[in-house]
Formats: structure tokens, C-alpha cells, sequence
């Protein structure tokens, strides 16, 4: 069915707050986990034989193409530190609810992943961490590779991550091809052990055929992470800039994460 | 409204990276963990201990968390509470564990 909640600017914004204000009100009563952002990834690994499950929640809307869109990804994830430097990640289950004006609600598989973070220095111990990071994900018709170089600067209880990197994807049974940069940036000062609060930044442009640059799109909003025990949670809100017509204009994603 | 150019975007920003990458590590932010304390009361395997919990400190706690000054807390609070979670969650070995919780009973100021 598809979506009949306002669809005026002000009423969706107004809709987004309160979206964001319901996981923020999440967030003070739960339990939460690892990572500080939810785009961006930093240097560090797990600690060898480490483990951890993980939910990404990612719910985009109002396009302005198309006022009815929304869509939820969902991405359930197994880590394993393999030594103190790798990392490994299978993503066994990704998929998506999606509504727009073409389509009523549907709820689709989309692909399962394999991971990998190698740290190269810590950011405890050299000037700056980096790491390099790399995705394979696919399904009966698609494949997508992607690649990431991360680079962390901690500076007390303040810390700054950015990744650089791009990913092709040949789909429609691996006839077309397509391809995408991006790069992120991430800021968290850390208030205490279990709380942080921050801001990230995407830039993201598309090359349609794999060649030419196409548009860029950027997203900038406030990030917030809470963890205690086995428990984690990271979230940030992020709205577009650009104003690009065919992309969503807000953005939000929350990870969930326990480990064992 | 048009879409910036990449290099728009790009160049300004990993210029802020870079200078940012140079600035010198911990840069007076926060509290950086002094190294292991020597003593003429210590053993050579005590002493050693301390040393390689310094290391071990530096290279994993701030893994997950910025360096907290462990003097804010009663050794009992360390030892009690706060380091079995956090030597858990960082996979450390017995002597590992040790090492490290000897290390900020050491340096902890009462």
C-alpha cells in the first residue's frame, strides 16, 4: 500500500525529526556495542577470536522525484576477528521493504556478503590508523565488489575517521555495469566510555557506465553511539544537500550489535 | 539546484584530512596514559610486567574507547567492575590481563 502520510516538505521534515527522536529516546534505554558510525568505518579490528552480531537498520525517503518513496534496508551480519589485524564479516541476510509511486510495499531479499577489514597502523599507537577494507556482495542477478581505503585520528576523546574508496556492480545477470565513488567523514567526541556524540558527512557519485562521473550527492547529519556490556548502538541522521531529485533527501541508519 | 562537481568537494576535504593526519598524536586532548613507573622495590619481572601492560594498554583499550584516567576509580572499581569487562571484551590472555591491570594500579593516583 502505498505511503499516505504527508507528503509536504514540512510535514515530512517534521516526520524525520520525530523519527530520529524516537531511536535517540531507543538509544537512552537500551544497551549498545562497537563501531561509532554507521557510514564510515574506523581502523581498528576486533580483537582475535572476538565476535559479534550485528543489525543495520537503513530507512530512506522523500525523493523528490517521487514524494512516496521509502524503503528500509536491512543487513544482519556475523564478525570474527581473525587475528587483531583482519577482520572478517559474512552478511547472511540483506534485504528490503520498499514503497514508491510505481510500487506498493514490497519486501525483497537482496544479497548476501563477505567482509574484510585489515588494519595497517593503530591510531593508538602510530600518528594515524588506516586500514583497508573490501566487499564482495551479490545475489542470482547481481555482483558487486567494492573497496575502501580508512583512515582514524584520535586526538583525545575526540575522533576523526574518513574512508575513501568506490564500488562496481554488473547486474541484470551481470550485463550492465555501473560503478560508484564515495568517500565519508566521521567526528565523535566520546563524552564517556559509553556514550559519544558526533556528526558524519557522505559523498557518494554515481558513473552510470562505469566511466563518466555522473552527479554527487552529500548527506551530512548528527551521530550518537551508546554501548554497555555486550551491547552497542550507533546512529545517525543524515539529510541531503545537494537536492538531488533522484535520491532520497533524509536518511537514517541505526546498528545494533551484540558480541560474545 | 546542480549537483557540485566531485573535485568540488574532494580536494577541500582531503586537504582538512591531511593537515589533520600531521597533527601530533593525542595533540594535549584528553588524558594519555604515562608510561609503566619504574621502582627500585620492583622486581625485574614486575617491572616487565608493567612495560608490557603500557603496550598492551596503548594498542588495544583504545580500541573501543578514548584513554580514561584510571585514578578516577578505586582500585577495588578496577578490579572489580570495570577491568574483567573490558579484558573480556579486548580477548586477553591470564598473563595479559595481569600485565594490563597491574599497569593502571600502578599508575592510578590515589
Amino acid at each position: 500500500m502505498k505511503s499516505t502520510l504527508h507528503t509536504s516538505r514540512s510535514g515530512r521534515l517534521v516526520r524525520n525529526f520525530a523519527c530520529f527522536g524516537t531511536l535517540l529516546s531507543l538509544a537512552a534505554t537500551a544497551e549498545a556495542g562497537n563501531r561509532r558510525f554507521v557510514y564510515s568505518y574506523e581502523t581498528t579490528t576486533m580483537a582475535a577470536g572476538a565476535m559479534e552480531l550485528e543489525t543495520s537498520v537503513t530507512y530512506k525517503t522523500d525523493k523528490g522525484s517521487d514524494p512516496d518513496f521509502q524503503r528500509f534496508d536491512i543487513r544482519h551480519e556475523f564478525e570474527y576477528g581473525m587475528t587483531d589485524r583482519l577482520q572478517l564479516a559474512f552478511y547472511f541476510l540483506d534485504w528490503r521493504y520498499e514503497e514508491s509511486a510505481k510500487e506498493s510495499g514490497t519486501t525483497t531479499f537482496h544479497d548476501v556478503a563477505l567482509e574484510a577489514i585489515y588494519n595497517l597502523t593503530n591510531p593508538n599507537t602510530c600518528p594515524f590508523g588506516s586500514a583497508l577494507y573490501g566487499e564482495i556482495k551479490g545475489s542470482d542477478d547481481f555482483i558487486e565488489l567494492e573497496g575502501k581505503f580508512l583512515l582514524q585520528k584520535n586526538l583525545g576523546p575526540w575522533m576523526f575517521v574518513y574512508n575513501i574508496g568506490g564500488a562496481i556492480e554488473w547486474e541484470h545477470n551481470y550485463e550492465d555495469d555501473k560503478a560508484e565513488l564515495m568517500q565519508s567523514v566521521g567526528v565523535a567526541y566520546q563524552i564517556n566510555p559509553a556514550w559519544s556524540v558526533g556528526a558524519e558527512a557522505l559523498h557518494e557519485i554515481e558513473c552510470p557506465d562505469a566511466e563518466s562521473l555522473g552527479d554527487s550527492v552529500v548527506y551530512l547529519g548528527p551521530n550518537v553511539s551508546w554501548r554497555k556490556g555486550n551491547f552497542g548502538l550507533s546512529t545517525t541522521a543524515m539529510w541531503q544537500l545537494t537536492h538531488l531529485d533522484g535520491e532520497p533527501d533524509f536518511q537514517i541508519r541505526t546498528l545494533f550489535s551484540i558480541d560474545f | 539546484m546542480k549537483s557540485p562537481p566531485f573535485h568540488a568537494i574532494f580536494r577541500p576535504l582531503t586537504t582538512g584530512v591531511a593537515a589533520l593526519l600531521l597533527l601530533p598524536p593525542g595533540c594535549g586532548l584528553g588524558y594519555t596514559p604515562p608510561p609503566a613507573p619504574t621502582s627500585p622495590a620492583l622486581t625485574a619481572t614486575e617491572q616487565a610486567r608493567l612495560v608490557r601492560g603500557h603496550a598492551i594498554h596503548q594498542a588495544k583499550c583504545a580500541t573501543c574507547h578514548a584513554f580514561v584516567d584510571p585514578s578516577g576509580y578505586s582500585e577495588r572499581e578496577l578490579r572489580e567492575r570495570i577491568f574483567p569487562v573490558m579484558a573480556r571484551k579486548s580477548e586477553l590472555d591470564p598473563a595479559a590481563r595481569q600485565a594490563v591491570l597491574d599497569y593502571l594500579i600502578a599508575v592510578r593516583q590515589p
